[in-house]
């Protein structure tokens, strides 16, 4: 398999397949969510639909989440007078419709009471005006209180980039990898990278991002394309981010050159369940040093 | 300037050791990568669950090393979301995997917990085993009841003493700078231990560090006051 097939066929195996269960469940989870906004702000009609990576195409099994975009009109203040009191007021809505609600930096996280994660943000805002384009959020954290942003200026930005696949790939190795850097300024700077380019296939423009995290971190500045000069997004990738990158860059890039691409990502075979149960429960019987786990319950 | 009984931390008093470290993550795994946080070094990222040169699994796991690494055992997390905090499935409420009863780390690795040993030994035998429950299965090797009836069952099997109070004399008598052979052997035969169960006591009290030994008799200790 060449290393252009073996990382084509990785993207596939990523892929949430639309009769999968994971695809279900999330658009099920997502319904519910949607009838209990609709419900709770009746009287405010939200602007409801897809943000994030669902709407930009660059979902990935291994870690995917839906954001719930929950848009209130420029000129209604029955949700809250204030960015701030939407957000609370919706966080409050959801909890009182059963949710456990995590608060993040713009979002709201939703798990059920037995802590289980339903992999869905709800982003509430509100439309800076009339032709609902902009839209104003409540920032939790952070010099601002509130930032002034653009969802469909984001997915464009993304989608139309003709690099969803590389990011998929570079989510796939954040996550493998344990690299802590947001989806966001990922995104923005896998672009930035692959900007004129001359590099092709999906191996030598992968190899293009991990050479240049690896030589060149330091010569790329990332903007809000929604919003330019008015979010600064330097914070989100910071001497320490860019670290990160420089070192996991420079791993993979060493461990390619000696192994392959199939050694960083993994596996991609398809296996049975029943041929991964017997597998696993050899693998078991063949440790040399079996142990039992245990519970300290002191 | 250094304060008089500090100890540094391994990586601080042997810069090469982090250097061999990295690079034996860089050779064996390279989703894993060191790097210090919060005067620890934490070894973050992906760990594959192989078998005969098929990836079956993979976990994403944080593994923070001791002061003394490799002397003593590491702390593992796994952060993916994935394994439940919760007793049954053996997580500790700090997040922390409970791999075994700390005696049988001891025991089977003596006291040699490089990285290599700790990821291949305790926690890939853990992963396998949490990959076969979340399939519905069992733990291949069985699992320890929690907390002192695990410690009790552990030195059942690796001594032939485990009820209660006979394993709260053990722990009593291998808490003991010197274990004499003359001795009554704590199994309540009547014999002294030198007649008796001299081998695995002496083997104990040779690997297992006080502390150690100190925490399971205090934990025993307490679960027969709470049943006296």
């Amino acid at each position: 398999m060449t290393p252009n097939d073996y990382l084509a066929a990785l993207l596939k195996s990523q892929d949430l397949k639309s009769d999968g269960e994971e695809l279900k469940a999330l658009q099920s989870a997502r319904a519910d969510v949607e009838e209990a906004l609709r419900a709770d702000f009746s009287d405010c009609t939200p602007s409801i639909r897809y943000g994030g990576s669902k709407a930009k195409g660059t979902m990935i099994l291994d870690d995917y989440d839906l954001d719930v975009i929950c848009y209130f009109p420029h000129d209604d203040t029955s949700a809250g007078a204030t960015l701030e009191d939407i957000y609370k007021n919706v966080r409050s809505s959801l909890e009182e419709d059963g949710y456990v609600v995590t608060q993040r930096t713009t979002a709201l996280r939703l798990r059920d009471k037995e802590g289980g994660d339903f992999h869905i943000d709800v982003v509430p805002g509100r439309f800076t005006d009339a032709t609902k384009t902009d839209t104003y959020l409540h920032q939790n954290g952070g010099s601002k209180k509130f930032l002034k942003t653009n969802i469909q200026t984001h997915i464009d930005h993304v989608a139309k980039s003709g690099h969803t696949d590389i990011i998929r790939l570079m989510k796939i190795w954040r996550r493998r990898n344990g690299i802590s850097i947001k989806t966001f300024p990922m995104e923005l700077l896998i672009i930035e990278v692959l900007k004129g380019s001359k590099a092709q296939g999906l191996d030598g423009r992968l190899t293009r991002v991990f050479s240049e995290f690896r030589d060149n971190i330091h010569d790329y500045a990332i903007e809000d394309p929604a919003n330019p000069t008015g979010n600064d997004l330097s914070d989100l990738l910071n001497d320490g981010v860019r670290a990160s990158l420089t070192a996991g860059a420079t791993s993979t890039l060493q461990t390619v050159e000696a192994s392959g691409w199939d050694v960083v990502f993994g596996a991609v075979e398809a296996t049975s369940e029943s041929h991964k149960v017997a597998a696993l429960a050899a693998a078991a019987v063949h440790a040399p040093t079996p142990t039992r786990p245990w519970f300290d319950a002191a | 300037m250094v304060r008089r009984g500090v100890k540094l931390p391994w990586f601080i008093r042997e810069p090469d050791g982090l250097e061999a470290l990295r690079s034996t993550l860089r050779a064996k795994y390279p989703t894993l990568h060191a790097d210090e946080a919060n005067g620890r070094i934490v070894v973050l990222g992906s760990l594959p669950i192989s078998h005969q040169g098929t990836e079956l699994d993979w976990y994403l796991i944080e593994v923070a090393l001791p002061d003394d690494y490799p002397a003593s055992p590491a702390s593992v997390r796994e952060v993916g979301g994935r394994i439940p905090c919760m007793a049954d499935r053996h997580v500790n409420p700090d997040g922390t995997l409970c791999l075994a009863v700390p005696e049988e780390m001891w025991i089977k690795w003596k006291g040699k917990f490089d990285i290599g040993s700790f990821l291949e030994g305790p926690v890939r035998t853990f992963l396998i085993g949490n990959s076969l429950i979340e399939h519905g299965k069992e733990w291949p090797h069985g699992e320890r009841s929690h907390g002192a009836a695990g410690v009790c069952e552990f030195y059942r099997d690796a001594v032939g003493i485990g009820e209660p109070n006979q394993v709260l004399q053990l722990l009593g008598c291998l808490a003991k700078e010197r274990i004499k052979g003359h001795w009554v052997c704590p199994c309540g035969s009547g014999r002294i231990i030198r007649n008796c169960h001299r081998e695995p006591i002496f083997e104990m009290h040779a690997k297992l560090p006080p502390d150690v030994i100190k925490y399971s008799l205090n934990l025993v200790l307490k679960e027969i006051g709470n049943h006296s």
